[in-house]
């Protein structure tokens, strides 16, 4: 048979309706996936009757590896959670075994952990702002995201050693104290971000087809989102401004005067926007710790094998995809933990994913999930 | 209509910019001074010998498992122009396993051990990104010659001791008192795991009768299989010798003092992660590669028919056995 | 017919089908460097000066490359939708004049010609899909017969209201030397603007250009209907694409910027192809640009600026043009006469059009800077 093209095969049809349904695999390997991500689409035309997501392909056995390993080695597992915005998820370890340890961390460590967190989250967005235009079909702006998302990461390795997985922040402190010239290198670059952020804005904010592909697309409501878990600016697109920096403060950020840019559809449109004041809103942060960055110690008197005692703590912090827990049970006396859980953004967040792509055509489905900025080497661990 | 224009318009303008991308192979990147790639091992001019007294301490706190280290007696402490009693003895690096977190570097006590910038270390075969310890000391010596490390005034312990009096402390250098407590416990029980590891192995030179054309003279007629064989059975011996170590104290433990001591002492700061199991098993883990190495060799000799050499190899093919 | 004219034809033929080939590598590789400048980059620069040997040796690589046909395919027709796809754009060319005289084949009926072998090669696109048993492929060839078919109309539309407008200069309306003389100095582009935008629109769908990529929009269908080719097959898709692009640039030139006519082409005639290109070079950098920033339309909005805007648009762009030349007809104005009333019209109705899109577009936009102000 293997002159037949046999095009019936590719076609669920329905016996009894004689409903004709074209089932579609879209990834693990698709330009559009974002990573290996894998979605099985029955289409009927070109719209969108279910989709089924699969997940998987990345498993790595974060969580395991971790009850292996002592809580210093752990720090190198975080960094390759969410691979766009190490530092955050290193910021949200560190804190949970400080917090079962009971260590104080030093000002200036808090400091640093912030600038370059608000530094990653920037990154991250305009990751986001490259792909999503990549998966609207335009080309620019995956390049200015990059082009601005590089500058942050020299200053990234100037700090760390290195660009993406820096291992560099301690429980107790940091690595190392920041490098000569960091606070002007940084604001030199705070001023390159924002003639990068307007050229960013000016490409596709007000483009006409680009909100004809995104207004109104994938939005459910609020409710559902929040029966579903979601976080982050998914859900703040649909006007509940819930962020972990002002609800459940932590670090230096009550210090700091910033707001939690909200929408009010929850459309993909939305999604873009809050993430875009949300980088307007990072960048003035770092201006304002930058102005308040103060000298002494950057690491806090901490033991040199850690044990932290029996008994279990959850932290939780704001990532740039949402809201990134980790949950540490220490057995005591130990110097690797029982057990540690990871509630991951992009993993709760993806669980809303058929909800939203019900229903729309095939390549609302592209715009949809790219949308939802997922991390595949959090989602599957 | 009025947005796509701005859009278009944004654009024009990009293009009156300089470019920002660099021709990569032919303009080389500036690398910051911290920059990490993969570690390498630095050279001690003055005596000369490497830094490195294979303490294992980065072998341990590496996350990946791809530094594998052996500690073997300094010939030139005997001789009186070194102060190291113990220098490594081989040092392999599998680049491939590892991911320049700069653990090692951090947490190493002789300042032997730094971050290259080696960053385009690929290769067409993944045996070669195996690096043993000349390949590692010649990266070494480059990194100096780049000016990216140069060799250290003080030792490490003594500027980390600078530093905490200082009020800043270094990496992780305070110890409070109950940490040095069970720090030394700890020790004290993985030198325990260690002898008896040792007293498990030292029989099998001596004992093993199944093969007596091995026992000290070695012809070069040993059978791979054979001596796979026999450091599997060193392995578990030692495996098993390593368990009952740990559970009782083992009694006679003032074998040999300076031998362990020494390296012991200078290690005691480090964070050693002294669970028993997990000396046990990177001692096996070592065992069983010397094991495998030492088939390999015989196996190559045996190709090659070589007598005369073999018998300075056939000393170190004993697995697991610091010479005595 | 002699033995001397089939041997010159031939010659000719070998010649323009290379030298086509050839420019259309350099059309690839001025958008790989265009594009590079947009967007800050340096793009192509290892082969060649300037990277500009590039493209040639993609295409080596491609032809050197396996060529894997997947086990399920038609064979038959999986084989034969290449040529499908590259013939009918190199057919074009027999009537496309470079000057007065440099023309294969000077066909009174050029354009009707042109829309005919325009229409083609849907039919490649839909066997290419159809046979490489891939339901990307699959998708991917109905939304090119799709969008082929919509955006045709707007296209055929604006180049009949040309032909109604060389009608008042010339009387070969309909051949495309005919109508580079009846524009004379004065190029349609400025008689006729909203024509030329709607040609334009058309073109870009027709060669499946940025927005109206979507038969092979590679975000959705990974590559529409050439998912299943390989090596030199798929070349022949990707030059087949360029190609279009430069006759469509072509065609546009001839049709609204008035061909090889420039100044002192008169006098020195080596002068007008070189005009003919540079102005076709402007069109297809033009192209080039618009492709940097723009997203892609959904296939329903598409559909919707086609039926919606496009197609009424030309519709009523063919209306003025012909009743104001039928009424010169009647009263026997002055040519300027004709074309000043209708080059007002035309704006006027450009404006307009713009001014409805935009109109339609402002009230979302409207709605969403108020919900982004604070």
């Amino acid at each position: 048979m293997v002159t037949d093209t046999g095009l019936s095969a590719n076609i669920v049809r329905d016996p009894v309706t004689e409903q004709a349904e074209l089932s579609i695999n879209m990834g693990p390997q698709h330009p559009a996936t974002h990573g290996v991500f894998r979605m099985v689409l029955t289409l009927d035309g070109e719209r969108v009757v279910d989709v089924y997501p699969h997940i998987g392909y990345l498993h790595r056995g974060s969580e395991r590896l971790a009850e292996g390993e002592n809580f210093q080695q752990i720090t190198t597992l975080f960094d390759r959670l969410d691979y766009v915005a190490n530092f955050n998820n290193e910021w949200v370890y560190v804190r949970a075994v400080e917090k079962a340890m009971g260590v104080e961390v030093p000002a200036r460590a808090d400091y640093i952990r912030l600038i370059l967190s608000e530094l990653n989250r920037i990154a991250s967005h305009l990751l986001f702002y490259g792909t999503y235009g990549l998966d609207t079909g335009a080309m620019n702006p995956v390049m200015l995201g990059f082009r601005d998302r590089e500058r942050i990461q020299q200053i990234f390795e100037g700090v760390t050693g290195a660009r993406m997985m820096h291992n560099y922040f301690r429980i107790g402190g940091v690595k190392e104290d920041l490098p000569d010239g960091f606070v002007p290198a940084v604001r030199a670059l705070l001023d390159q971000l924002k003639v990068g952020y307007e050229e960013a804005r000016g490409t596709l904010t007000e483009s006409e087809i680009f909100i004809e592909r995104t207004a109104g697309i994938g939005a459910i409501p609020a409710e559902d989102l929040l029966d579903y878990g979601v976080t982050g600016p998914l859900l703040r697109a649909a006007g509940i401004d819930y962020d972990i920096r002002k609800a459940d403060p932590y670090s230096v950020y009550e210090e700091l005067d910033f707001r939690v840019p909200t929408g009010q559809t929850g459309d993909c449109y939305d999604r873009y926007m809050v993430r875009m004041l949300e980088i307007e809103q990072s960048i003035s942060i770092v201006a304002q710790a930058l102005d308040k960055l103060p000298d002494g110690p950057f690491l806090g008197r901490v033991p040199r094998i850690l044990r932290p005692p029996e008994g279990d703590v959850y932290v939780h912090g704001e990532n740039p995809r949402g809201d990134l827990g980790v949950y540490l049970v220490s057995s005591g006396g130990t110097v690797q933990p029982y057990r540690l859980k990871i509630r991951g953004p992009s993993f709760c967040n993806l669980m809303a994913l058929p909800a939203m792509i019900r229903g729309s055509y095939l390549a609302d489905a592209t715009v949809i999930l790219g949308s939802m900025d997922i991390v595949l080497g959090e989602v599957d661990r | 209509m009025l947005g796509t224009f701005k859009s278009l318009l944004t654009t024009m303008k990009l293009a009156l910019k300089p470019p920002v991308t660099a021709e990569y192979p032919s303009i080389a990147p500036a690398l910051a001074p911290r920059f990490m790639a993969h570690p390498v091992l630095t050279w001690d001019k003055e005596v000369p010998e490497p830094y490195c007294t294979g303490c294992l301490v980065c072998m341990r706190i590496c996350p990946t498992d791809c530094i594998d280290v052996a500690m073997m007696d300094n010939p030139k402490y005997a001789e009186g122009d070194s102060t190291r009693r113990k220098i490594v003895e081989y040092f392999d690096l599998n680049v491939a396993d590892c991911i320049m977190c700069g653990l090692c570097v951090e947490y190493c006590n002789f300042d032997a051990i730094i971050m290259s910038d080696n960053f385009d270390a690929s290769q067409y075969a993944r045996p070669n990104l195996m690096y043993d310890l000349d390949q590692l000391l010649e990266a070494g010596k480059e990194q100096e010659a780049k000016g990216r490390w140069s060799p250290p005034e003080a030792k490490k312990s003594q500027r980390r001791a600078a530093a905490q009096s200082s009020g800043t402390p270094a990496a992780g250098a305070d110890a409070s008192g109950e940490d040095r407590v069970a720090a030394a416990r700890a020790k004290a029980a993985e030198l325990r795991a260690q002898r008896a590891a040792e007293r498990g192995e030292a029989p099998p030179a001596e004992v093993t009768t199944t093969a007596p054309e091995q026992a000290s003279s070695d012809t070069p007629a040993v059978d791979p299989r054979v001596a796979a064989a026999r450091a599997k059975a060193a392995e578990l011996r030692a495996q098993r010798a390593a368990e009952r170590g740990e559970a009782p104290p083992a009694a006679p433990t003032t074998a040999t003092p300076e031998q362990t001591e020494t390296p012991a002492s200078e290690q005691a700061s480090a964070d050693a992660p002294a669970v028993d199991p997990r000396v046990a098993e990177a001692r096996r883990k070592a065992a069983e590669l010397r094991a495998q190495r030492a088939a390999e060799r015989a196996a190559q000799e045996a190709a090659n028919g070589e007598s005369s050499d073999s018998e300075s190899e056939s000393d170190n093919s004993k697995p697991g056995t610091d010479a005595e | 017919m002699s033995l001397l004219d089939l041997i010159t034809i031939a010659i000719v033929v070998f010649v323009l089908f290379n030298g086509i080939l050839t420019a259309v590598l350099g059309v690839i590789w001025a958008e790989r460097k265009t594009l590079a400048r947009l967007q800050q980059r340096v793009g192509p620069s290892r082969t060649g000066p300037s990277g500009i040997l590039q493209t040639a040796a993609d295409a080596i690589k491609l032809m050197l490359k396996e060529d894997v046909r997947p086990g399920s395919v038609n064979i038959v027709i999986f084989y034969l939708a290449p040529l499908l796809i590259f013939t009918p754009i190199f057919m074009l060319w027999m009537v496309l004049p470079f000057g007065p005289d440099w023309v294969l084949s000077d066909l009174d009926i050029g354009l009707f010609y042109i829309i005919a072998i325009l229409g083609l090669s849907v039919v490649g696109h839909v066997l290419a899909g159809w046979a490489s048993n891939n339901k990307y492929a699959l998708l991917g060839s109905a939304r090119n017969a799709a969008q082929l078919i919509s955006y045709e109309l707007p296209l055929v539309f604006a180049v009949l209201a040309v032909g109604l407008l060389a009608q008042t200069a010339t009387d070969r309306p309909f051949s495309l030397a005919g109508i580079v003389e009846a524009q004379g100095s004065v190029p349609y582009l400025i008689i006729m603007p909203l024509g030329f935008i709607l040609f334009l629109v058309g073109a870009l769908a027709e060669t499946a250009r940025i927005p109206f990529d979507i038969p092979h929009a590679e975000e959705e269908i990974v590559g529409g209907a050439f998912v299943e080719y390989s090596g030199i097959r798929w070349g022949v898709f990707f030059l087949t694409e360029y190609a279009g692009l430069a006759t469509m640039a072509f065609l546009a030139t001839i049709l609204f910027l008035g061909g090889w006519t420039g100044p002192f082409s008169e006098q020195v005639p080596i002068l007008q192809p070189f005009y003919l290109l540079v102005k076709m070079a402007g069109i297809i950098l033009v192209v080039f640009w618009i492709r940097a920033p723009l997203p892609r339309l959904r296939i329903d909005q598409l559909m919707a600026f086609a039926w919606k805007i496009a197609i009424p648009a030309s519709l009523l762009n063919l209306l003025v043009v012909a009743t104001v030349v039928w009424v010169q007809h009647q009263n026997g104005w002055e040519l300027w006469v004709t074309s000043v009333t209708i080059s007002v019209v035309s704006i006027v109705l450009a404006a307009a059009t713009g001014i409805y899109i935009q109109r339609r577009r402002e009230q979302k936009l409207r709605q969403f800077r108020q919900r982004w102000a604070q």
